[in-house]
């Protein structure tokens, strides 16, 4: 084992100790459960930065394997794969999961089940890390499933609330149903091509023998789990229900750990999916249309969380149509940037959501302070700023790559959808921060002393706004590695290609303007109005029924399962019962029972019945021979 | 007066049934044990019958008559000593009390 695969061991295996150290033993300590966590995610993390700075210009595939199960026609595997992509995620994941941890000591503080949420914590950084250093398919699917458990555990951490429980819940099956489709394809392809290895799957291609309608197929079988893990139309409809889960959680879930899942594994097996057209198109295509949906329900919500759901949703479209398009660089780049500024959009609500006990934002407003919470709204624009595209921010570079990546593949079309989707962005992030800033009201002041105990003034305390202030600043600056300023940094690193990129201006000025035409949209309209609510999209009745009903998705579902799939439910749970439960299973043993019973009246002990039943016998078998 | 196989058959199947009868039907072992005696005093008598009728002058009926007796009697030896036993051991000998065997 080389010294990258014993570090990356390590990096993946601290959160696994630690959730079993708080489950076996500091169960009932919480504090303590707490920093065995923090702990082990931190050593995590300086492990990982470690591997980093010794891998600081990147590394080819590095692999160990171990041999789980051997036959004759496959062997699977598991094991160990460090490469410039899994060592950027797990940095990522690791940055994150570490400040998140830190970020809940203080958001989650006095709650009864701390233990049991650091644990989950534990069990959601170590399944995303397994799933990250994956060399096969296979045991990324472990890691796939193990994410989604873990995000059912989290979501559903207050599972005495109704919705947060039908919130795990959703989430869970719908991320299951298009699992079902990966593991569908994963099948396949153990099946024809007997190996599930990556860098087996990526040449497939090339000169495997395998058809190509085959590998059409497979690619889209597997894509379907990815639409469900990250959140891509039609099966997006789980990510905004999610947020009944505690704030940290959702920031987790939306930067590193579970969304960012579906996008690693093109990235990942990209080889694989570039082989098929057919599907790269649908990809791509799939991506642009969950892009520009997300974006414009998110133009009428009022809670802050779904407005940043939204925004994940959208963004994840676009890096998967990025990846769809050809930009592998650009997809990546988007998915590391983003991770960072999502992530702190998250906690920022966090913050505000436990300084207010709303998550309305029109209630945010009206209870008024949210200006003196210095850090965190300072935080939450830089975030907005980010998220929006605003140069010199991380997402204006990666939405840029984005962009290039689809000019430069004569996607146009796409290029212009992006535009539009920048200028959404923009539009609802800056209402948010606009209805947020708006001027208090005179009144409010000595209101709401009486209301709240702790007055108003203050900021979260230091352990939540440290990660804030960490977050934001990979926020400004992590979007100039993939710039001159950087020689082109990031593809020496994640590529290896050495020449450095020109900075494309023409797309610079393209998406500058959508950003300065987005936030002056926004200003006008909710900058300054005190409960002024509307924006362009609430005008037209029609189109604010279909946001505000979120395209119908939701009610399609519904119709769906109430119309189709519950008297289906409704036949199959008949024939269980019925059929095969009381004919079946309750039916051989009723016979058993009653042929028993019938039997034990003979053995009642009493000599003369069973003299009597010998002769009974007797003279049947006498009888019977006298026939023969 | 002629002899013939009939009334002996008859008997025979009359003293098999009684005792058959008083064994199915009587619940004290030592009358159970009595009427085995005579299921097989039945037999003996059926076994001499057709010895002395159709066996053309073959003795092996009487032979089997008298190993039949001298079983008889040990066998109704050994049987009494069970029911004393059964007796000592219970303070019973009514068949339908005894229903150790119940399953």
């Amino acid at each position: 084992m080389s010294e990258n695969i014993k570090l990356a061991t390590w990096v993946v295996l601290c959160p696994f100790l630690s959730l079993l150290t708080i489950g076996i033993f500091t169960r009932t300590y919480k504090k303590l459960s707490a920093l065995v966590a923090i702990a082990a995610i931190s050593i995590s993390t300086v492990l990982a930065t470690m591997l980093y700075f010794k891998n600081l210009y990147g590394l080819t595939a590095e692999t160990h394997y171990f041999e789980w199960l051997i036959t004759d026609y496959f062997t699977l595997k598991f094991g160990i794969l460090v490469d410039s992509l899994s060592l950027g995620m797990m940095m990522v994941v690791c940055i994150v999961s570490l400040l998140v941890h830190i970020y809940s000591w203080g958001y989650m503080e006095g709650e009864t089940g701390l233990s049991r949420y650091y644990a989950w914590l534990s069990l959601f950084s170590w399944a995303m890390l397994v799933f990250v250093v994956s060399p096969t398919l296979l045991q990324a699917f472990f890691g796939w499933e193990l994410v989604g458990a873990a995000s059912f555990l989290l979501i559903g951490f207050w599972y005495y609330k109704p919705e947060a429980a039908q919130a795990a819940r959703k989430a869970f099956v719908m991320t299951r149903f298009g699992d079902f489709g990966f593991f569908v394809g994963l099948l396949i392809l153990l099946v024809v091509v007997g190996n599930l290895d990556f860098n087996v799957l990526n040449k497939l291609g090339t000169n495997m023998g395998v058809s190509p309608g085959l590998i059409t197929l497979t690619a889209l079988l597997i894509f379907m789990g990815i639409m469900g893990k990250s959140a891509q139309f039609p099966l997006h409809a789980w990510l905004p229900d999610a947020m009944e889960g505690p704030t940290p959680v959702s920031a987790l879930i939306h930067a590193a750990t579970m969304v960012a899942a579906g996008i690693y594994l093109i990235a990942r097996a990209y080889g694989f999916f570039s082989a098929s057209p057919f599907a790269m198109e649908f990809i791509a295509t799939v991506g642009i249309l969950t892009s520009f949906i997300a974006a414009t329900i998110a133009l009428v919500q009022n809670d802050v969380k779904k407005v940043m759901a939204y925004s994940t949703i959208s963004q994840l479209g676009l890096m998967v149509a990025a990846l769809g398009a050809g930009g592998y660089k650009a997809g990546v780049f988007h998915l590391f940037s983003h991770a960072f500024f999502k992530a702190l959009l998250f906690l920022c609500a966090g913050s505000l959501i436990h300084h207010f006990h709303t998550n309305d934002m029109w209630e945010m407003a009206e209870k008024g302070g949210v200006r003196k919470m210095k850090i965190t709204i300072t935080t939450l624009i830089i975030g907005s700023l980010a998220l929006a595209g605003c140069p010199p921010f991380a997402g204006f570079f990666s939405k840029d790559a984005i962009l290039v990546a689809f000019e430069t593949n004569g996607k146009h079309m796409f290029m212009y959808a992006t535009l539009i989707i920048s200028f959404l962005t923009t539009y609802y992030s800056f209402r948010m921060i606009f209805v947020l800033l708006s001027p208090e009201p005179e009144h409010a002041h000595g209101h709401k002393e009486e209301h709240h105990g702790h007055g108003h003034g203050h900021d979260s305390p230091a352990n939540m706004t440290i990660p804030l202030i960490i977050l934001a600043i990979f926020s400004v600056l992590f979007g100039f590695v993939d710039t001159p300023l950087m020689n082109g940094y990031f593809d020496k690193f994640l590529l290896n290609k050495h020449e450095i990129e020109h900075l494309h201006w023409s797309v610079m000025i393209k998406s500058f303007i959508v950003f300065i035409a987005g936030i002056s949209f926004a200003y006008v309209q909710f900058a300054g109005k005190r409960g002024y609510r509307e924006g362009f999209a609430e005008k037209i009745s029609w189109i604010r029924a279909l946001l505000v009903n979120k395209y119908y998705v939701d009610d399609f579902y519904f119709i769906l399962v109430r119309g189709l799939i519950y008297p289906f439910a409704v036949i199959l749970n008949w024939i269980d019962r019925k059929v095969i439960n009381d004919t079946g299973v309750n039916g051989s043993g009723n016979i058993v029972i009653y042929s028993g019973r019938f039997i034990s009246y003979l053995m009642n002990g009493l000599l003369q019945r069973y003299l009597g039943t010998s002769l009974v016998i007797l003279f049947i078998l006498v009888f019977l021979w006298q026939l023969i | 007066m002629a002899f013939s196989l009939f009334p002996y058959l008859l008997l025979s199947l009359v003293l098999i049934s009684l005792g058959l009868v008083g064994i199915l039907v009587r619940r004290n072992l030592v009358i159970m044990l009595i009427c085995i005696e005579l299921v097989l005093n039945g037999v003996t008598l059926n076994l001499l019958a057709l010895n002395k009728f159709s066996a053309n002058g073959g003795a092996a009926g009487q032979i089997i008559a008298i190993f039949i007796v001298a079983l008889a009697a040990a066998e109704t030896t050994i049987a009494l000593a069970l029911i004393f036993l059964i007796f000592r051991h219970y303070k019973e000998i009514d068949a339908e009390k005894l229903t150790e065997l119940k399953g």
